[in-house]
């Protein structure tokens, strides 16, 4: 297992590098300047700016430069916001994204689970079609539109939740809400099938027959032997939430990363496209890492490190 | 099991639809509330302070490297220059009433104020200027808005930051001096009758020298890395969220700013904005065209023409048929500008058979710029477009052509393509349009390159206060003119124009002349002058409204009770 | 699942299940009764049904609709420009949105003096949204058998071959995954935007190169859990070869996890769709889907909800029936169910 860790790391690490090096020169290939009045610029003032920040050095010494300093622990300056260091943009908008995304989590995971259990358990009864409406609710009302209803509901109409900002505990409820809703579907509609398909295993029935109570069959067995689908979607789906999910911020005026990778991209940012890409994928890799650790607590049968060979 | 299946599928179905109607149903109701109580309303509330939200955060305080309107709204409001814009015209702010001008309208000699001082407390002096000033043009700098000391006429700027120039680099060859503490001498190329109101412009506001170069890097990073000398003071900026500015006591004309604190937080989401005006946590908000309709007659509502002009451009050189005038002329006449800004934009949009915008520049008799073809040119119409698009035809030899309409990925630009596009296949037998949809920074590399038909997404927002800004753009070889138009004519107007500076009467009349002749050829159709809509509370009253910065003038404003 | 919109498509999608279950279970049993027998408890499950004919009605719908109207998408006209929905034979019952009077309760049809009844009504710019929404809704039941079949072809065959060899041969191939997942999408499809002639090519590249990642991490876990189980290890027993084993027996034994990824994968296509058209990599203006109509409606909510609500309906309609259908078919088919 230890050896397993380790190649992993490894592999990790070699994973990375080729994150980095193919994000940045595909990056590079973008149209445009990272100069906000570009279309006034002339060519001249451009080569003067180019040279100011170093973007008019072949690529390939560029790229030396930016992974040095990555090692270094330094992500460089944005262009958006004049000098500020990436690191300190992320180190500040970050935290506020994964606060909201891990609540939303927890929403997602405390509900969806719920929902699902029951509904597979109580296949073909009311929980179960109550719980197909929330998840197809949940995949086809955006929640986008679910946030601004409940805010004019919540907050325009009734004044009971503020609109917007991110300040106390009651501007988490509304977004924690509505970024929430979403996992609760999905969560729940793969625990259901998961289920389903589990309670219709031989050792489940086995495991009746030789008299074990019904809580001790779902949770022992059933439940646990349906968690692979869900381990496998939650890690992902936490990385994505909790690394900043525009539409949300946005509409809750939260001052969080979603909207960073995107106007960076649109405004040729380019530390700040190399510095969300890393932090994202980072989270990704290890988090997938996490993932096949669990399958391995799960199910034990399962074994990634020995392999077939 | 069947029934209750038949019964969920039937529930979830109405809960979908739920969701879509409840949006309806809940806001239509919602215009109007929010206006103030009667009993109140004269009464001053306890603390003047406002409420705004910004669409986006601050991105840089530093002069040389801002660009854009939320920058410069906050620089122009913590830092003083020798003007200040009020309602767009330009009145001594740090400068001690209008400067001394020479005979030849070259040297603006400028006297300072008694008492002026920077937050710190230390004075205001004319060495304060001649620092920034020199600090900009130098290329080590190398600020983005760098041209506008050439736009501006001074004396060696250009040279300056020319690398090929013998004068590169040398900052103290600028035509800026400091006489004494009090005195600042500004010596021009050549007379620019705009020159005052760049003064209002932050990359002419002075900073002080030992404080900038103590603080480096960090310089303008973070409130305490500033010391201010405009009406207000920074205090507190939380990057991505929002800022405080409060009022600076050590103002000049602090006893008459009547308002002691402003909060701005970042809000990205049109709607958002409204709702944070509707309960009264803003209190003015920029309308979106869609949500115009539903105030447009509420005492809140205001409209402000703007003095950016959005103009199609035609590429004359590489297409044959945009090569033929007739073509072009037909296409100009053939859009419907009535319906564009009425219908689509919605938001005090004017039409514009025009370039250079109404109400922006006043010449020297005191009348708009436009008084000379008020309506502008090529106001034929759609019958008129056919006639003449048979005749090109005629004389291209062709039966149909197809035309490429670049534009850019923006909302508003998509659907001004649609429109526009459609009208001009509507108008125009035989002519097919295609819309292709670009990202901004490939746009602006396929016009520069010249690679388009119809340039869609192009819009001029004025450098500084006069025509020239608009017109010079179409002389032949000027980069802006990417369609490759050339008119003797036309050029020769320009170049007599720009040298007329001392003589405003000549100079308008030629400026004049010249759009007329641009126009009438048509290698660039202009469709609209742009125009904001928004809301303001009523118990806010004597905010101003501008187009140069600050924008919003809050600083004589007053809150009363609600 | 998705592919329901064309038949061929259906039939490729239960196929290799029923195979693979008959031979697999029932060595030497006849294999003869079982699509009898799943297609007839397919019949009875009215609630699949239904949904199958739903579905059925809106691709026809889909097809014929835009021929009903006199306006075709791109029929300008600013007098009609946001004009609500009427009918004039359902004019008369008020809870319908089908009496031509806007959220102020103003008949705009009179007030404009149009006599032609538009039973979606119309756009800002004055287009027939009735033309439009089928039109769109053509484009975007084949977004969603591009997404569907990029998940299935791909994302599974990706999933299962990975999990299934494991060792080096998943590490690597999951390794390739994250840097799929990691290289920003948003650069890569902005220069595809620059190479590429927007259309329909360009949003199936779009979707083909990172649409099925989410399948196949799916996929790979499932397999990771089966192929250790019995029945697995009796068929590589009885020589059973190694894509036999996936096709036959992983495959099928995922069918329940395929049809769910597959729910939630579409109407993300769906709207990823509108979003390359928004940003230029999609349709063209004035072409749109129903995505691009949502995205554009969804603004005008609040003043003209008919906008949004018409082209959401049709996919909330569609999500639902794909889903009860996709369920009754693997419960008509799946053995296991068979009780």
């Amino acid at each position: 297992m230890g050896r397993y860790i380790v190649q992993r790391i490894i592999y990790m690490i070699v994973t990375m590098f080729v994150i980095v090096a193919l994000t940045f020169f595909s990056m590079k290939l973008l149209p445009g300047t990272p100069y906000k009045n570009q279309e006034k610029l002339s060519p001249e003032m451009i080569e003067l700016l180019n040279h100011k920040y170093g973007l008019d050095k072949p690529l390939p010494v560029q790229f030396v430069k930016y992974v040095g300093d990555l090692l270094k622990g330094d992500l460089g300056v944005s262009f958006q916001f004049d000098g500020r260091p990436v690191t300190e943009i992320i180190g500040e908008r970050l935290p506020v994204s994964a606060d909201l995304g891990f609540e939303a989590m927890v929403i997602g995971l405390v509900f969806g689970l719920l929902l699902g259990i029951i509904a597979g358990l109580r296949r073909n009864t009311v929980w179960d079609y109550g719980s197909m409406i929330v998840a197809v609710i949940g995949v086809s009302v955006p929640s986008f539109v679910l946030a601004q209803l409940m805010q004019y509901y919540f907050a325009v109409k009734h004044h009971w939740l503020p609109v917007a900002y991110w300040e106390g505990p009651a501007y988490h409820i509304l977004p924690d809400i509505a970024l929430g809703f979403g996992p609760v579907a999905t969560i729940a509609r793969y625990m259901r099938t998961a289920m389903v398909d589990t309670l219709n295993q031989d050792y489940i029935e086995m495991a009746r027959a030789k008299g074990l109570s019904r809580p001790a069959v779902t949770f022992k067995h059933a439940v646990r032997n349906s968690l692979i689908p869900i381990v496998t979607i939650v890690g992902p789906m936490a990385v994505n939430l909790m690394t900043g999910v525009l539409v949300i911020e946005n509409i809750f005026a939260i001052p969080g990363i979603g909207d960073q990778f995107v106007t960076s991209v649109y405004t040729n940012d380019y530390p700040m496209i190399m510095g969300t890409t890393i932090m994202y994928s980072v989270a990704f890799i290890v988090v997938v890492f996490i993932v096949d650790l669990l399958y391995g607590v799960i199910d034990p049968r399962i074994r990634l490190a020995g392999g077939e060979s | 099991m069947r029934g209750k299946a038949k019964w969920s599928i039937f529930v979830s179905i109405m809960l979908v639809l739920s969701l879509f109607l409840a949006a309806c149903g809940g806001s239509s109701q919602s215009s109007g509330d929010g206006g103030g109580k009667k009993k109140s309303e004269n009464q001053l509330a306890d603390k003047q302070v406002l409420y705004f939200a910004s669409g986006s955060d601050i991105p840089s305080l530093d002069f040389s490297v801002a660009t854009d309107t939320t920058s410069f709204g906050v620089l122009t409001n913590i830092f003083s220059g020798l003007m200040t814009m009020r309602k767009d015209k330009p009145v001594p702010d740090l400068a001690a009433g209008q400067p001394e001008v020479s005979a030849d309208g070259k040297v603006y000699t400028f006297k300072l104020r008694d008492g002026i001082k920077w937050s710190d407390g230390s004075p205001i002096t004319a060495q304060d200027f001649v620092y920034a000033w020199q600090r900009f043009v130098n290329p080590k700098t190398a600020a983005a808005y760098g041209y506008i000391y050439a736009s501006a006429n001074i004396k060696n700027a250009a040279k300056i930051m020319d690398k090929n120039s013998d004068l590169f680099g040398k900052v103290d060859q600028l035509g800026v001096k400091a006489l004494d503490d009090k005195t600042l001498q500004v010596t021009l190329e050549k007379p620019t009758p705009y020159f005052l109101s760049l003064m209002a412009f932050p990359p002419f506001f002075p900073l002080k020298k030992d404080f900038v170069e103590k603080q480096g890097d960090k310089y303008a990073k973070e409130p305490e890395n500033m010391i201010y000398s405009g009406a207000y003071k920074l205090a507190k900026w939380d990057h991505g969220k929002g800022w405080t500015l409060v009022k600076n006591p050590d103002y000049w004309d602090a006893k008459n700013i009547t308002i002691d604190e402003v909060n701005y937080n970042v809000v990205k989401d049109d709607v958002t904005a409204l709702n944070l005006y509707k309960t009264d946590k803003i209190y003015m908000d920029t309308l979106t065209a869609d949500y115009i309709d539903q105030y447009k007659d509420s005492p809140e509502f205001h409209t402000q023409a703007g003095n950016c002009v959005f103009f199609l451009k035609l590429n004359v050189s590489k297409n044959k048929i945009l090569a033929n005038k007739k073509a072009r002329q037909a296409i100009a006449m053939a859009l419907d500008r009535e319906g564009l800004t009425k219908t689509l934009l919605n938001d005090g949009s004017i039409p514009a058979h025009y370039l250079v915008p109404k109400d922006f520049t006043f010449g020297p008799d005191g009348k708009d710029f436009r008084a000379a073809a008020p309506k502008g040119y090529l106001l034929g119409g759609k019958d008129e477009a056919k006639k003449l698009w048979d005749e090109a035809k005629k004389e291209l030899g062709i039966k149909t052509a197809k035309l490429e309409f670049m534009t850019t990925d923006t909302t508003v630009a998509g659907k001004l393509a649609e429109y526009n596009a459609n009208q001009i296949e509507k108008t125009l037998d035989g002519l097919k349009i295609t819309i292709n949809k670009q990202p901004w920074g490939e746009y602006l590399k396929r016009d520069d390159a010249g690679n388009y038909d119809i340039g869609g997404g192009s819009g001029w927002c004025p450098d500084y206060q006069d025509p020239m800004t608009f017109l010079d753009m179409f002389t032949t070889g000027n980069a802006e003119n990417t369609g490759k138009w050339s008119n003797k004519t036309y050029d020769q107007l320009i170049n007599e124009a720009q040298n007329l500076g001392n003589k405003p009467e000549e100079r308008w009349k030629k400026l004049q002349e010249a759009e007329k002749v641009l126009l009438e050829e048509a290698p660039v159709i202009p469709t609209y002058q742009d125009g904001s809509a928004f809301l303001v509370k009523p118990y806010v009253k004597g905010l101003e409204f501008q187009n140069s910065s600050p924008r919003t003038d809050f600083r004589h404003a007053k809150v009363y009770k609600h | 699942m998705m592919a329901v919109s064309k038949k061929e498509i259906t039939q490729d999608m239960f196929q290799p299940a029923v195979i693979d279950k008959s031979l697999q279970e029932q060595v030497s049993g006849p294999s003869i009764g079982f699509w009898s027998d799943g297609f007839r408890r397919l019949r009875k499950n009215k609630a699949a049904m239904v949904s199958a004919f739903i579905i059925l009605l809106i691709v026809i719908m889909a097809l014929v609709g835009p021929h009903m109207s006199k306006y075709g998408i791109d029929d300008q006209d600013l007098k009609r420009s946001n004009l609500p929905p009427r009918i004039s034979a359902l004019a008369n019952i008020h809870w319908l949105p089908f009496d031509g009077k806007n959220e102020q309760g103003v008949d705009v049809y009179k007030e404009r003096g149009i006599k032609q009844d538009l039973w979606f009504g119309a756009d800002k710019l004055g287009r027939d949204l009735w033309t439009r929404v089928w039109k769109g809704t053509q484009i975007s039941l084949f977004i969603a058998v591009v997404a569907a079949a990029a998940d299935l072809i791909i994302g599974v065959a990706y999933g299962g071959i990975s999990a299934y060899f494991g060792g080096q041969v998943d590490n690597i191939m999951q390794r390739i995954l994250e840097v799929l997942n990691g290289i920003p999408n948003l650069v890569i499809i902005i220069l595809l935007i620059i190479v590429m002639q927007p259309g329909i090519p360009a949003i199936i590249l779009a979707i083909a190169m990172t649409g099925w990642i989410g399948m196949a991490r799916i996929i790979r876990g499932e397999v990771l859990k089966l192929k250790n189980l019995e029945f697995v290890l009796a068929a590589r027993t009885l020589g059973a070869s190694d894509s036999r084993i996936i096709s036959k027996h992983m495959v099928p034994n995922t069918m329940s996890m395929i049809i769910i990824h597959t729910m939630f994968s579409v109407p993300g296509a769906i709207f990823f769709e509108a979003f390359l058209s928004f940003i230029g990599l999609g349709l063209q203006p004035p072409k749109a889907s129903l995505g691009v109509l949502i995205n554009e409606g969804y603004k005008m909510l609040s003043l003209h909800p008919y906008q949004a609500l018409f082209p959401g309906v049709i996919i909330s309609l569609l999500l639902i029936c794909f889903n009860i259908f996709g369920d009754g078919l693997r419960d008509a088919f799946d053995p296991k169910l068979r009780q």
